[in-house]
């Protein structure tokens, strides 16, 4: 129950993974060459709906079996690939829980009750929970007659009364009313549990992880797509520690921040630009790609920024490996990643989450 | 019609008065019927579970042959059941036939299908997402399978109630089973089949409400639980 304490001289790895393969009948669904968590970590797996997220968390969880790992560990053992292994210590909360019968406080109860736990330790430990979620008012309620979102917080609820040391969530907040989502969210930035969560929101993957994987086509993408830069903000501008300055579309509070920009708002030219774009760099193509229809290049402008242009532009303007390109975009391009609610003004909606 | 209107008078009567005849049908019934049905749900329960639990070759075709099952007319049941405990048959030695407990091997034999089948369904809709819950929630796989039927439990109680009406109300294998004996093997189908044939119509009748009245019975606990706790 209670998660053991880290070896001295390292924290315990909760789950190391190579060469990990998982199909569906014949069909290809998931290749992860290298993944690790630690305890207390928190992790962020990115990635768009049908990249493979949710399946990768099913082979964490053990429900699903992968069809080749070189190495499977969880917790410093080989995961046997036949026999159940043992989950003590692991939660899962997936998108869509399953939601017993019976009143909210029984759902709640539900972990304790399997513990064998007495009656009167486990209802002031439901209590706090609910008190936590913001339930309390709902715990003789059924619990199917709950609203989406005090479901999705029921159904957190139920996984952390058990004090687990590692917690995967599938897409923990989508789909969240405003209020449900800051709850989740609080708590699970507070959480001292290794978490490993899947989102297709950049920020949110920001906010509360220190690493963000991405996955695009089942298949662990080390490079992020996006710009994702970090640095020190002051007033409506970033400084990076290469000492890149970005201009940003408002103020925020000083401190570190993280920033993304679309590789798309990235405007390329080959004589600075007379715009109301007001971030203007100078750089050189260190890296160019082939991606779908487009030509992605990797440009060193003090940091390495990348752009995606279409084969025709890229033509007309006839780059190559080294060729000096102007780099413009808006302030309103650079997208702000860290939570800066507390200047006042409410985030834009989740753009994945816009129909 | 006149006919019909006393008949029917003359079967409010032997109700009212308590026919010991018809009695002794109705005991036999209640009896012969619940015990097939605990048997049936016994064996039905678990076999839904493994079934809905555990994908492996032959599934579909087990799925299909308990469908068919379901159509099986009861004479057929009684008839193949009766080849087996026949006095001179391989178990007639066990001298079951014309017992209550023939009628019960039968109706067993009868309601199986019917009920693995129905709580399969309602299992199957159940099973992973609540199996699956419970267990990452902590459950071993007995508690994980003790919630999932818990959760299902309307349906399954509606397919136990299924089971039993069908048993309740046939007459094939009662009547081949069982002999129609008086007082022993005598049910309330067998008792109107006879009573028919035998120009009674009053008892016939009274049989037949009797019967109706209780299905009635048996339908309304069914909407009753349903009702209150919702459709799931």
């Amino acid at each position: 129950m209670v998660p053991p304490e880290p070896p001295p001289g390292g924290k315990e790895r909760i789950y190391e993974i190579r060469g990990l393969r998982f199909h569906h009948g014949t069909q290809f669904r998931l290749a992860v060459d290298e993944l690790h968590l630690d305890a207390g970590e928190k992790l962020a797996i990115v990635g768009p709906n049908g990249s493979g997220k949710t399946t990768l968390l099913r082979i964490l969880a053990f429900l699903e079996r992968p069809a080749a790992a070189a190495r499977f560990r969880y917790r410093g053992r080989d995961v046997p690939s036949r026999v159940a292994p043992p989950r003590r210590g692991l939660a899962f909360l997936r998108q869509q829980p399953c939601i017993f019968s019976g009143s909210t406080a029984q759902n709640v109860a539900y972990p304790l009750r399997l513990r064998r736990l007495p009656a009167v330790e486990i209802r002031p430990r439901v209590a706090a929970m609910l008190a936590v979620m913001d339930l309390e008012a709902r715990a003789q309620t059924p619990a199917r007659s709950l609203s989406g979102g005090e479901q999705r917080r029921l159904a957190l609820a139920r996984v952390l009364i058990g004090d687990p040391a590692v917690i995967l969530l599938d897409e923990p907040t989508a789909h969240l009313d405003k209020r449900s989502r800051e709850i989740v969210e609080q708590i699970l930035a507070g959480s001292a549990a290794a978490l490993l969560l899947t989102t297709h929101d950049l920020r949110l993957a920001h906010r509360l992880a220190q690493r963000v994987v991405h996955l695009d086509g089942g298949r662990v993408v080390a490079r992020l797509p996006e710009n994702v830069l970090a640095g020190q903000a002051a007033g409506d501008r970033l400084t990076t520690a290469r000492g890149m300055t970005l201009l940003l579309g408002e103020a925020v509070p000083a401190g570190p921040l993280k920033v993304a920009i679309d590789p798309r708002n990235l405007v390329l030219s080959t004589a600075p630009l007379d715009s109301s774009m007001r971030n203007r760099l100078r750089g050189r193509v260190v890296a160019l790609h082939e991606r779908g229809s487009g030509i992605l290049l990797e440009i060193d402008c003090g940091e390495t920024l990348t752009a995606v242009i279409t084969r025709e532009s890229y033509r007309q303007m006839g780059l190559n490996l080294h060729s000096e390109v102007h780099v413009s975009f808006k302030a309103q391009a650079v997208e702000v990643l860290t939570d800066v609610r507390v200047a006042g003004s409410d985030p834009p909606p989740d753009r994945a989450e816009k129909p | 019609m006149r006919f019909l209107l006393e008949s029917f008078h003359e079967a409010l009567r032997l109700i009212a008065a308590l026919d010991r005849d018809l009695l002794a049908a109705l005991l036999t019934t209640l009896r012969v019927s619940l015990t097939s049905t605990a048997i049936g749900a016994l064996l039905s329960l678990p076999a839904a579970f493994l079934l809905a639990r555990h994908e492996f070759t032959g599934k579909r075709a087990v799925l299909i042959l308990l469908r068919t099952a379901l159509a099986f007319p009861t004479v057929a049941v009684g008839l193949f059941v009766y080849a087996f405990i026949a006095r001179s048959a391989p178990l007639g030695s066990l001298r079951l036939l014309f017992t209550p407990g023939a009628i019960i091997i039968g109706q067993v034999l009868l309601i199986v299908p019917l009920m693995t089948a129905l709580a399969h369904a309602a299992l199957q809709e159940k099973i992973r997402d609540v199996f699956e819950e419970a267990v990452l929630l902590g459950a071993s796989p007995a508690a994980a399978s003790w919630k999932t039927v818990i959760e299902a439990r309307l349906a399954i109680l509606t397919a136990l109630a299924t089971g039993l009406g069908r048993v309740i109300s046939e007459v094939g294998v009662s009547l081949i089973l069982g002999g129609n004996i008086r007082g022993l093997t005598r049910t309330i189908t067998t008792a109107i089949s006879l009573e028919t044939s035998a120009g009674h119509f009053a008892q016939a009748f009274a049989l037949g409400l009797v019967l109706t009245t209780l299905v009635l019975l048996l339908n309304l606990a069914i909407h009753a639980t349903g009702g209150r706790h919702g459709s799931s």
